[in-house]
C-alpha cells in the first residue's frame, strides 16, 4: 500500500520510486555521469546573536555542536564562517576556473547582500545558482506564512544582487511540510533539491500538476568533516573516488547523476580544497563525464524525460 | 584586570611582556579594545577568517590581527573530526601543497595549532614531525614565529598605506 493517510499535512512519500527500471537516460554527449558541484553560499545568514537571532549558529564550523549562553555572540563562530566568503569562495573560485568546470551556488539571499562582488562574479565565471532561502534557517520552525514570505524576500533579493531570478530551490537540509507547494506556488522555479532519495532527477506532483525534483545528497559532501565522518582530506577525496568509479560503471547501461555537496568556510579550507582539486581532476581524466549545472541538469530533464 | 596579570605573570615567569595576545577559542566583545587600552601588543590572533594577517580598527586606531586557525589544529583529536595521526599528517600536508601551489602567485600564511597534551603524545608528535619535513624539503617556506610576521606585516604593509589603496 502506499504510504499511510494521516491528518498531517505535507507530501506523500514515495519509497519505490524508478523501482529498479529507471528511463533510458541520455546525457548531452552520450555521458555516462552527470556530476554536479554544488557550492552552499551560506556564510553572513546564518543565525546571529548580531542579527537579532537568540542564539548564535552552532552547526557545520571547525567545532563540534557545542552549547553556547543565549544572547551573546559567539565571536569565533562568526569569524571561522566568515572564512568561507572571505578566502573560501576564491580559493574555490580559483579552483573551478583551472579546471574549466561549472558549479551550482546554492546562495542564501542575506549571505549575498553582504558581498555583492561575489554575488556578481557567481554568474560573470559561467556558475548557476539556486535560491538557498532568505537567510541560512530552519523552514520548518516558521508557520507557512512566514515561509511564503521569505521565499519571497529571497527571490527578490537574488533577483537584485544577482541579476537574474533563481529557477531552483534547495532549503536549509530540512524541507518543511509546506516547502515544496510553497516554491511551486511561487510560480517561478523550475525545480527543487528538497530531496535525498535517489540517483537520478525525477517528477512529483504539486496540486496536481508536474513538479521536478533533481535530488542533492548529504553523503557526498564535506558535511562529513564536521562531523567525523572524514578524518583526512584523502578520505573526502577517496569517498568521492569510490563513489565516482561505482556510478560510472554503473552509467555504462544505465548513466547517472553524482551530486557533491560543499560549503565555503569547510572546504576552503587549503588542505580540504586541495582534496576538491583532485577529486575533479581524477573524474577529469575519464570520457564521458559531464561536469554540469543543475539548471542545465534540469532543463535536459525537462526536454528528454518530460513529465 | 586578568589581562593585566596575565602580563605581569609571562613577564615574570619569561623574561619578557607577551607582544601578541589569542583568546581560548574566541574573544568576547571586549578582549580586542582591551588589548587596545592596555597598550604594548604589536598584534592579537583572535580570528579565524583569512589566510593573511588583517589590519582592523580598535580604540580608534589601527590594529592588526594575525588569524589563528581551528582547522590546521590538533583539536581535531580531541573533537573526533580527525581519525590517527596519519590524517593529521595529510591534512597538514594538504594544507601546504595548496597554499604553496597558490604562493607562486600570492604567498599566504599557514598556521598549525598545536597542544602540548595533545600533540605530545608520541604517535601525533611523529606525525607532526613527518610534516615539518616534509615543508622543509621545498624551497621558499618560512618556519616563521607570530612576532615575526607581525613585525614583518607592519613593516611592509603598514596600516596606512592599505586605507589609501582601497
Amino acid at each position: 500500500m502506499d504510504s499511510p493517510a494521516t491528518a498531517i499535512a505535507g507530501p506523500p512519500r514515495d519509497l519505490r520510486g524508478y523501482g529498479g527500471t529507471p528511463p533510458d537516460v541520455t546525457w548531452p554527449g552520450g555521458a555516462r555521469i552527470a556530476i554536479s558541484l554544488v557550492v552552499n553560499y551560506e556564510e553572513g545568514s546564518e543565525p546571529a546573536v548580531g542579527d537579532g537571532d537568540p542564539e548564535p549558529e552552532r552547526a557545520l564550523s571547525e567545532v563540534p555542536y557545542t552549547h553556547w549562553p543565549a544572547g551573546r555572540r559567539d565571536l569565533a563562530m562568526e569569524s571561522m564562517y566568515e572564512y568561507g566568503a572571505r578566502a573560501g569562495f576564491w580559493r574555490l573560485m580559483d579552483i573551478f576556473d583551472e579546471l574549466d568546470v561549472k558549479a551550482t551556488f546554492y546562495a542564501c539571499a542575506v549571505a549575498l547582500e553582504r558581498n555583492r562582488k561575489a554575488a556578481r562574479l557567481i554568474g560573470e565565471r559561467g556558475h548557476d545558482m539556486m535560491c538557498h532561502g532568505w537567510r541560512w534557517e530552519d523552514v520548518a520552525l516558521l508557520s507557512r506564512e512566514e515561509e511564503r514570505e521569505h521565499i519571497r524576500l529571497a527571490v527578490a533579493s537574488l533577483t537584485e544582487t544577482t541579476g537574474a531570478r533563481p529557477l531552483g530551490w534547495y532549503c536549509r537540509a530540512r524541507p518543511s511540510v509546506h516547502t515544496r507547494e510553497l516554491v511551486a506556488e511561487e510560480g517561478g522555479f523550475l525545480y527543487d533539491s528538497d530531496a535525498y532519495n535517489d540517483d537520478l532527477p525525477y517528477w512529483t506532483e504539486v496540486h496536481g500538476k508536474p513538479h521536478l525534483v533533481v535530488p542533492y545528497s548529504l553523503v557526498n559532501n564535506d558535511g562529513g568533516f564536521g562531523n567525523g565522518a572524514f578524518g583526512s582530506p584523502e578520505s573526502f577525496a577517496e569517498h568521492l573516488r569510490y563513489t565516482f568509479d561505482q556510478l560510472y560503471e554503473e552509467g555504462a547501461t544505465q548513466p547517472r547523476m553524482m551530486n557533491v555537496g560543499l560549503h565555503m568556510r569547510v572546504v576552503g579550507q587549503p588542505a580540504r580544497a586541495q582534496a576538491l582539486h583532485d577529486f575533479i581532476a581524477y573524474a577529469k581524466s575519464f570520457p564521458g563525464v559531464w561536469f554540469a549545472r543543475r539548471i542545465d541538469i534540469a532543463r535536459h530533464w525537462m526536454a528528454h524525460h518530460p513529465a | 584586570m586578568r589581562l593585566r596579570r596575565a602580563i605581569a605573570s609571562i613577564a615574570e615567569t619569561t623574561g619578557a611582556r607577551p607582544l601578541g595576545w589569542s583568546s581560548r577559542y574566541g574573544a568576547s566583545l571586549h578582549t580586542r579594545e582591551l588589548l587596545a587600552e592596555e597598550g604594548g601588543f604589536a598584534y592579537d590572533a583572535d580570528s579565524y577568517n583569512d589566510d593573511l594577517p588583517v589590519w582592523t580598527e580598535a580604540g580608534g586606531r589601527p590594529h592588526l590581527v594575525v588569524p589563528g586557525t581551528l582547522a590546521n589544529s590538533d583539536l581535531k583529536f580531541e573533537t573526533g573530526m580527525t581519525g590517527s595521526p596519519r590524517d593529521f599528517e595529510l591534512h597538514l600536508k594538504a594544507a601546504f601543497d595548496r597554499l604553496y601551489k597558490e604562493g607562486a602567485a600570492r604567498p599566504r600564511m599557514m598556521p598549525v595549532a598545536l597542544h602540548l597534551r595533545l600533540s605530545g603524545h608520541p604517535g601525533r608528535t611523529r606525525a607532526l614531525a613527518n610534516f615539518i619535513r616534509y615543508a622543509k624539503s621545498f624551497p621558499d617556506v618560512w618556519f616563521a614565529r607570530r612576532i615575526d610576521i607581525a613585525n614583518h606585516w607592519t613593516a611592509r604593509h603598514p596600516a596606512a598605506a592599505r586605507a589609501e589603496t582601497e
